[in-house]
């Protein structure tokens, strides 16, 4: 995978730390509730395996 | 069309920076040869060498131990005792990743790293969100802290001498110090050298003076090991606050171009990556570990347990008076203590004077009035004798402060992995892009914080 192509307006390297931000969101948004009780962990456990997986495609350094 | 760097080397690259100007080349060429020598040296010796060649990593720990700092480990001291050491050091330790990343610009970025921003990003990331939001207005608004800490420390040390001397008359006597030290730096290699001695200066105090007190309450070593040791934190969202905004406070946005700038002003280039790697370890880690663990246990040794804590630096401090006594243990600790915001008040006014002339293009000439002015702006503190920050402009500035501090962070990895800013200099390293990633994520997840505490989503 070239992270430094583009898709659009952006390279996949950017794309990747667009989507390791919304997955941060998810991972906060989804504590939040499960901790307030008003949702199971599923959203939080999403999130924070979402993340895991950015970082371990983002760390791969430009060819 | 991007448009391309220019083709300078590192050195050439330094004598581009103007503060760097001023050290003759015969200075740097002897620093050259003395880390030559070094290299083949024991390895005492060769510590001993860098930390007297080091600087900006003890600029850096004395910007980061400030006032804000000192009062939240003094406050996780006095409520969790000696549970949350852990954090210091792994938080730290994690920053180190991003450290390494401006060292790497400071040795062989083409340009001076918000140019190399304003090039590839935009004048926005550069000029805007790093420069003007992430480094001058925290240096502006937030010396004011430094300036209410500094002179309440005065105010109730000064009785232990003797005489009286309240805050409404010493802050001119705080002003005239640290607008002294802050206007002798860049003035050449001896005026920049008196203020970084001084800066180790002051951590040597502080490491003296609350090592002292340390002595004095005692330490209890079991909860000392499995506090340093064994990860702890309060439970629920309490923890999970206290986790982010440790780990995240440690090393930020400004501490980053500090340290990147403050080397560039050293004449550091392609042959001083290693001492900067030192530098950052031995004046940024240790300093910040030990300093923020005499705190934390000095206050869980005395006021761990109690009801009804105080809640600023000053009270908290006074609440050790009983337990200290009103002599000479005390005097001690406000000394180590005056340290704090006396070498953070010196560090924010450089780092003023950096960041408005890097967002304006401006060529940096300390003998000049723009540089004076620029410098001394973060003085205006002073005010805050009187008049704390109104609540609106410390919502305003936290809130661009925490919604942007990350997106520089994907700035610096982005321009870490890009051959245009740092050619086959850039990171070829996973580990080191992981660690950069993890610092990346964190601050993401003190802005996401922000918005949901905005929205009611958090509290």
């Amino acid at each position: 995978m070239d992270l430094d192509k583009k898709y659009g307006i952006f390279t996949l390297r950017i794309w990747g730390l667009v989507l390791n931000f919304i997955a941060n969101f998810l991972a906060m948004y989804g504590t939040a509730k499960y901790f307030k009780d008003e949702m199971g962990p599923a959203l939080m456990i999403l999130g924070l395996v979402l993340t895991v997986l950015c970082i371990g495609i983002l760390s791969k350094p430009q060819q | 069309m991007t448009p391309e760097a220019p083709h300078l080397d590192s050195e050439e690259n330094n004598l581009d920076f103007p503060l760097a100007k001023k050290i003759p080349q015969a200075v740097l060429d002897e620093e050259v040869r003395k880390l030559d020598e070094l290299q083949s040296a024991p390895i005492h010796k060769k510590l001993w060498g860098y930390a007297k060649l080091g600087g900006p990593g003890f600029m850096g720990a004395a910007i980061t131990l400030g006032a804000g700092t000192l009062t939240a480990s003094m406050l996780s001291g006095a409520q969790f005792g000696y549970k949350t050491l852990w954090v210091y050091w792994v938080a730290m330790g994690m920053s180190l990743f991003m450290m390494a990343a401006m060292a790497r610009f400071t040795s062989f970025g083409k340009e001076p790293f918000i140019r190399i921003q304003n090039r590839y990003h935009g004048k926005f990331m550069g000029s805007v969100l790093t420069a003007l939001v992430g480094l001058a207005s925290v240096a502006i608004i937030f010396n004011s802290g430094q300036y209410s800490l500094g002179t309440n420390i005065i105010e109730s040390m000064t009785p232990i001498l003797g005489f009286d001397f309240p805050r409404e008359y010493n802050w001119v006597v705080y002003m005239a110090i640290t607008a002294w030290l802050t206007l002798n730096y860049g003035t050449g290699k001896r005026g920049t050298r008196i203020v970084e001695n001084f800066m180790k200066i002051c951590i040597g105090l502080m490491i003296i003076c609350f090592g002292a007190t340390l002595f004095i309450v005692g330490i209890d070593w079991g909860a000392f090991i499995s506090g340093v040791f064994v990860p702890w934190l309060p439970s629920g969202k309490a923890g999970i606050d206290l986790f982010i905004a440790s780990s995240a406070a440690a090393v930020g946005v400004s501490d980053w171009m500090f340290f990147h700038y403050s080397g560039l002003a050293r004449g550091w280039g392609k042959n001083h990556e290693k001492l900067q790697r030192s530098d950052f370890s031995m004046g940024l880690f240790i300093p910040f570990v030990v300093i923020n663990f005499l705190i934390v246990i000095v206050f869980a040794q005395t006021l761990y347990g109690q009801e009804g804590l105080p809640e600023t630096a000053g009270q908290l401090a006074a609440a050790l008076e009983p337990l200290l006594g009103k002599n000479g243990a005390m005097l001690l600790f406000y000394i180590g203590f005056l340290a704090v915001p006396i070498s953070s008040s010196v560090g924010l006014g450089i780092l003023s004077g950096l960041a408005i002339h890097e967002a304006f293009g401006w060529k940096m000439d300390t003998s000049s009035l723009r540089w004076k002015i620029v410098v001394l702006l973060p003085q205006i503190g002073f005010l805050a004798v009187w008049y704390p920050n109104p609540l609106w402009l410390v919502i305003i500035i936290g809130a661009f402060l925490s919604l942007s501090n990350n997106v520089v962070g994907w700035s610096v990895y982005l321009l870490l992995n890009d051959k245009r800013a740092l050619g086959e200099k850039r990171s070829k390293s996973r580990i080191w892009n992981t660690g950069v990633l993890v610092q990346i994520t964190l601050l993401n997840m003190v802005a996401i914080l922000y918005v949901l505490n905005r929205m009611g989503i958090w509290m």
